[in-house]
């Protein structure tokens, strides 16, 4: 039997198309750019450049700190206002574009101070079109209050921040990125805008100067009913930051925050206070310190159904816990080493367990791109899916 | 400089010893991530990154070794990564481009020149899964023979020549009955 594709035409073909597409190529500079991130073949007129955008940066950062030590005494110093629960907000096209809309998670953050910020990536962007972040969450520029901090990792780009700022609510913050995005700041969003093709990944984050913000703004997410909070309770925190203060109440001292998703564990409460109920909570440091938080910001685990979660099964999607972990032919330290993967790779669960010197074996896909299985050891693998 | 003593400069931190290797396989490799991912933009961030990441990993290459299998490796596994991340977004290749399309500059009229089964093998390739794509351009575009695609791929051989079989098996099916000699 004649074979009817001919090897020599796959080969003509996969030449034409490669040469046709793509010409010479240069990429030397950028790599060399990414790799000493000094520019060093940077000329005389870029090293001049950089020299005045430092200047500049000094000086605002300069402006700002002076900003902030006239501002923070007439603003109320002392204990920073109640936690505020932000509702996850999220980047997403503006523009309506075939097929699915491009949905990206953002990040608010309540720091210690109680300013806000809304951090995020536009990843991998590489189709026209406009994606707004921060659209739930109404960021309020004042004179010298807003910062945009953009990181365009684009083709060429070495990823450097760049610090730019909002002087009025009437300023629209607009900065070119790479000569081909721009990154805008109007009607209190953030707008990325792509007018080219190519990938790039664009990370931001915005801070809203104001030491507190009005309460009024957000609206809590309310906590179903079931949420019955306990001494000896597991629970993770809802809001994106949550303060932990030395005793009952907001105007106690701050002692520390924790970020959305953190675990806690109520160690007594609940104590009313201003009509918020406060709770008792280690976890939160690594020392084992006990504070105070909102209660209101405190979800219940329950610790069945998180241990369900946690087991691996034939199917769960895990991940990488070692840095570089073995994927072996079969179930034994001593069996042939197919591949090794590092740290935090996501890998499926094919088969198993085997159970081989008292530890747990699966089988696992997703080391290699063809769906080939090989055998790792569970006590390298954290559940993920 | 030659390959071998790029790598010993590079091991020594020498960054001309990269220069000279980013010089000699740049190109071949950004066309090879290329017809696997169909985005030109793509394919040179893809390439761009993993020289970026020989330079850190540079001290556990043996020198005796030849380099291209192995960089090559990383380059076509790199850019599947990457198809499958996006494809959990966002379909990667916006591009239009078909196989067959002329490149840019080429006379239109130059192209009944070329043989229209290769433009029709082309076409076909273009629907291909990414993966069996990238097993023809190890193969048939760089030019890795089945014993070296074992051995960077960390496969048996068998296991190669059953992927390039199922590859060519299902071009077969896509081909239109008249392309390549008759199987009867």
């Amino acid at each position: 039997m004649n074979e009817p594709v001919n090897e020599q035409h796959i080969t003509a073909a996969l030449e034409r198309e490669a040469t046709g597409a793509v010409p010479v190529v240069q990429l030397w500079p950028a790599i060399e750019r990414e790799i000493t991130g000094a520019h060093r073949t940077a000329t005389r007129r870029s090293a001049l450049r950089l020299v005045a955008g430092l200047a500049v940066v000094a000086a605002l950062l300069l402006l700002i700190a002076t900003l902030a030590v006239s501002y923070l005494p007439a603003r109320q110093p002392g204990p920073p206002a109640n936690p505020v629960a932000l509702a996850p907000t999220t980047v997403r096209p503006l523009a309506t574009e075939a097929g699915a809309p491009k949905v990206l998670a953002a990040r608010l953050v309540v720091d210690a101070q109680g300013n806000v910020s809304v951090a995020g990536e536009v990843g991998l962007v590489n189709r026209v079109g406009q994606y707004a972040v921060g659209s739930d969450y109404p960021l309020t520029p004042t004179a010298a209050s807003l910062l945009v901090i953009v990181r365009d990792r684009s083709k060429g780009s070495g990823g450097t921040d760049t610090l730019y700022q909002v002087q009025s609510a009437a300023d629209d913050l607009a900065v070119v990125l790479n000569g081909q995005a721009t990154l805008r700041f109007a009607n209190r969003q953030v707008v990325v805008d792509i007018t080219d093709s190519s990938t790039r990944v664009i990370s931001f984050r915005v801070q809203d100067g104001y030491p507190t913000p009005n309460p009024a703004a957000f609206t809590p997410t309310a906590l179903p009913a079931s949420n019955q909070l306990v001494v000896g309770s597991s629970v993770v925190v809802t809001a994106a930051g949550l303060a932990i203060h030395a005793g009952q109440g907001s105007d106690s001292k701050t002692l520390g925050m924790v970020l959305g998703g953190e675990r806690l564990i109520i160690v007594a409460g609940p104590s009313a206070v201003d009509g918020i109920n406060w709770w008792k909570v280690s976890g939160w440091d690594v020392a084992g310190n006990v504070g105070w938080c909102n209660g209101a910001f405190l979800q219940r685990v329950d610790p069945a159904a998180e241990e369900a979660g946690r087991q691996i099964v034939v199917g769960s999607e895990v991940e990488v816990t070692f840095e570089a972990l073995n994927i072996r032919k079969a179930a034994d330290v001593d069996s042939e080493s197919l591949a090794t993967v590092e740290q935090g790779r996501r890998l499926t669960v094919r088969g198993g367990p085997i159970k081989v010197g008292g530890r747990n074996w699966w089988q696992v896909s997703g080391w290699e791109n063809l769906g080939l299985t090989g055998w790792c050891s569970e006590r390298f693998l954290r559940r993920v899916k | 400089m030659d390959e071998r003593e790029a790598i010993t400069r590079l091991q020594r931190g020498d960054i001309g010893g990269l220069a000279a290797l980013v010089e000699r396989y740049q190109t071949k490799a950004v066309r090879a991530a290329y017809l696997v991912c169909r985005n030109r933009a793509t394919a040179e961030d893809v390439v761009q990154s993993a020289f970026i990441r020989v330079y850190e990993r540079i001290a556990q290459f043996d020198p005796e070794r030849p380099f291209a299998p192995w960089f090559m490796r990383i380059v076509v596994n790199d850019t599947l990564n990457l198809i499958q991340r996006e494809a959990r977004h966002q379909p990667l290749a916006d591009e239009t481009l078909a196989w067959s399309h002329p490149a840019v500059g080429e006379d239109p009229l130059t192209i009944p020149a070329r043989s229209e089964e290769i433009a029709v093998v082309a076409a076909t390739l273009d629907q291909l899964p990414a993966q069996q794509r990238a097993t023809l351009v190890q193969r048939y575009y760089l030019g890795m023979s089945e014993s070296e695609m074992a051995q960077v791929g960390g496969v048996a051989p068998g296991t190669v020549k059953w992927r390039l079989h199922q590859a060519r098996a299902k071009m077969r099916q896509l081909l239109p009955a008249w392309v390549g000699p008759n199987e009867e």
